[in-house]
């Protein structure tokens, strides 16, 4: 019981230092990034592939490119400026010429001819089947008990945690954090104030996969394998709808929403009575995921806990509200005529 | 050479299947202002469907029907009472894909609820069809090319030579301005979320028997070549879905024929990043640039 509890923290933990970086991306800067899985997948693979050692030592078990046995806070560190490079090159392609909506949709493909690639390439990261026997960051020099390596473990993630909410929490209140707000409300207008929408957005980005990549290093760390289906689109989904539900712009409901999806709807469906046929609660699963993302999007788009409006700000609109106005849509006018 | 005049085959076939998917998906982007990522899961019901009734004992043009009819109702349904009311609620655009996104999940759930994970195949004749030389065609191949030959011929006659293509058209382009001249655009555009989505549900019987065997998440997956087809060549016109579905379906088969089979959504997708840092309204650009999706 203390082993499963240690394992439900862990993974909250974990969940929020992603969702942090999602709401970082989507909340505070309006980048749809519907490829987010991809970032939490490369720091996972990057410290896979940096602490698994040669190939060579698996006799054809698994195949991977390079190989190394890189000590820990490396590995993690290197997989961070992996996450951060590859948002950079990403946001190169999606951030300069398109609007959010197009972002959003060439992300997904994106995140989904990856995905192609690792499965297809079986040399790159061991393809369907995924890398395992990853050790556990420092396992061996601790020399605890096996719940006590893991209640270690989970205070590590718990202060990154707590660290990263607390930095995410000052840029959101930063002057920085003010201007990507009103760049997400106004790009024409923030960028006639001669702020560079293009270079902060950018920064949003890196800094979003940055934290997924650490995400990842750290469920690596956790659960000593990797594969695709660690990281399939449904994943994203359940980050969106996460800090969709909690409410979008502020670390608080993050906190929530991933403590009610990741761990309440996620991890909380095992304990309920099995029924069916195998696998079948796991589709049960998704569609309740689904089903809450419609239903925060039409009943309560600001979220629960909704982001604070600063007070000149306050009569703009948000993309995450309905407007006051109906929608310039000809659908209503053409009825009343 | 073989390999030159094999792939020739393979791309046609692609091409064709892919234009009908991503016309559908440019119609109803352009006419809806919908950006819907559950397109290829109500391709994939038609797949499903067909798959049902012909198992059944049905006659495979019979079943296809009946697939290409369920994703029709879908779409019409989903439209009619999740889709349509939510823009009248004032949803913004990018709640309006988040939507769309909760919606393709809760498809993909169902259709694994209803018929197991297990992927699936119409078990047609694999002989070809057509044959001449190292130019081979299966009866799906065939059918593909027809069916595409047929529906953009019928596409372009309702669009250019129609009272209701004329109005979709109008609508398209500006809404406000078309429903201030009397065009009803509540009719239209119910009208085109049933035309694209029986586009939708061709594309899906299609696709579904031309790849090898396909599951739940074949047409969520396919997003990627029609949404590649949609904007290389420009999203909402008739011919920029044609010609983008040309040239994604001609370069990626061609260079998955020369190099590796399996990486043919890669190509296409590379052809979009390279699109999208040279050109990225698409090569016919109209609605891209009006709606403001580039700068």
């Amino acid at each position: 019981m203390s082993y499963y509890a240690s394992i439900l923290l862990t993974y909250f933990f974990i969940d929020v230092v992603a969702a942090l970086g999602l709401d970082f991306q989507v909340g505070l800067s309006g980048i749809l990034n519907f490829g987010f899985i991809l970032f939490q997948a490369i720091g996972a693979y990057t410290v896979a592939v940096l602490t698994l050692g040669p190939p060579a030592n698996w006799l054809g078990t698994q195949t991977y490119f390079a190989g190394w046995s890189v000590p820990f806070p490396v590995a993690f560190i290197l997989a961070i400026l992996v996450g951060v490079a590859l948002s950079f090159l990403v946001g190169m392609l999606v951030l300069r010429r398109l609007r959010a909506s197009y972002q959003a949709i060439v992300l997904l493909s994106l995140m989904l001819v990856c995905y192609d690639i690792v499965i297809s390439t079986p040399s790159l990261f061991n393809g369907t089947t995924g890398l395992g026997s990853i050790p556990h960051p420092l396992q061996s020099t601790l020399g605890l008990s096996f719940t006590g390596y893991q209640w270690a473990y989970t205070l590590f993630c718990g202060v990154l945690a707590a660290v990263v909410f607390v930095l995410v929490r000052t840029v959101y209140r930063s002057p920085f954090g003010r201007l990507l707000a009103a760049s997400r409300e106004g790009e024409v207008a923030s960028e006639a104030l001669g702020h560079n929408v293009f270079r902060m957005r950018m920064v949003a980005m890196m800094v979003g996969g940055g934290l997924a990549a650490l995400s990842g290093a750290m469920l690596v760390g956790s659960v000593a394998a990797w594969s695709p289906n660690s990281w399939s689109f449904f994943e994203t989904i359940i980050y969106f709808a996460a800090i969709m539900l909690g409410g979008v712009g502020n670390g608080f409901g993050t906190l929530l929403g991933v403590a009610v999806l990741q761990i309440g709807i996620m991890e909380g469906v095992t304990y309920l009575p099995q029924f069916g046929p195998p696998g079948f609660m796991d589709y049960v699963q998704q569609a309740v995921i689904g089903l809450a993302l419609i239903a925060v999007l039409w009943l309560r788009p600001q979220g629960i806990l909704p982001e604070r409006r600063p007070r000149l700000l306050g009569a703009r609109q948000s993309p995450w509200r309905p407007s006051s106005q109906p929608a310039a849509s000809g659908a209503i006018a053409s009825e009343s005529l | 050479m073989n390999l030159f005049v094999s792939a020739l085959a393979a791309a046609l076939a692609f091409s064709a299947y892919t234009a009908v998917g991503s016309l559908g998906f440019s119609l109803q982007y352009a006419t809806t202002n919908v950006l819907n990522l559950a397109y290829g899961d109500l391709m994939i019901v038609a797949g499903y469907v067909t798959y049902t009734v012909h198992n059944a004992g049905a006659n495979i043009f019979i079943a296809a029907a009946a697939g290409v009819a369920a994703t029709c109702v879908a779409s019409y349904a989903l439209s009619r009472w999740l889709l349509i009311p939510a823009l009248r609620r004032g949803m913004s655009q990018t709640a309006m894909i988040l939507l769309t996104l909760g919606l393709s999940i809760m498809i993909e759930a169902v259709i694994n609820m209803i018929w197991g994970a297990n992927s699936e195949s119409f078990g047609l004749p694999a002989e070809p069809f057509l044959r001449a030389g190292s130019f081979s065609w299966t009866s799906e191949d065939f059918a593909s090319v027809v069916c595409a030959i047929v529906l953009l011929a019928a596409t372009y006659v309702l669009l250019e030579m129609t009272s209701l293509g004329r109005q979709m058209r109008a609508i398209a382009s500006n809404k406000e301005l078309a429903t201030t001249c009397g065009v009803a655009a509540d009719r239209v555009t119910t009208a085109s979320w049933v035309i694209s989505g029986l586009l939708c549900g061709i594309a899906g019987v299609l696709l579904s028997a031309e790849t090898v065997s396909f599951n739940a998440v074949t047409g969520f997956t396919f997003t990627v070549v029609i949404v590649a087809a949609a904007f290389v060549g420009g999203i909402g016109q008739m011919g920029g879905a044609v010609i983008g579905a040309l040239v994604v379906g001609f370069v990626s088969q061609f260079a998955a024929a020369y190099s590796n089979p399996a990486y043919v959504d890669v190509f296409a997708f590379g052809l979009l990043a390279l699109v999208l840092l040279v050109r990225p309204r698409g090569i016919i650009s109209d609605i891209a640039s009006q709606r403001e999706l580039v700068a």
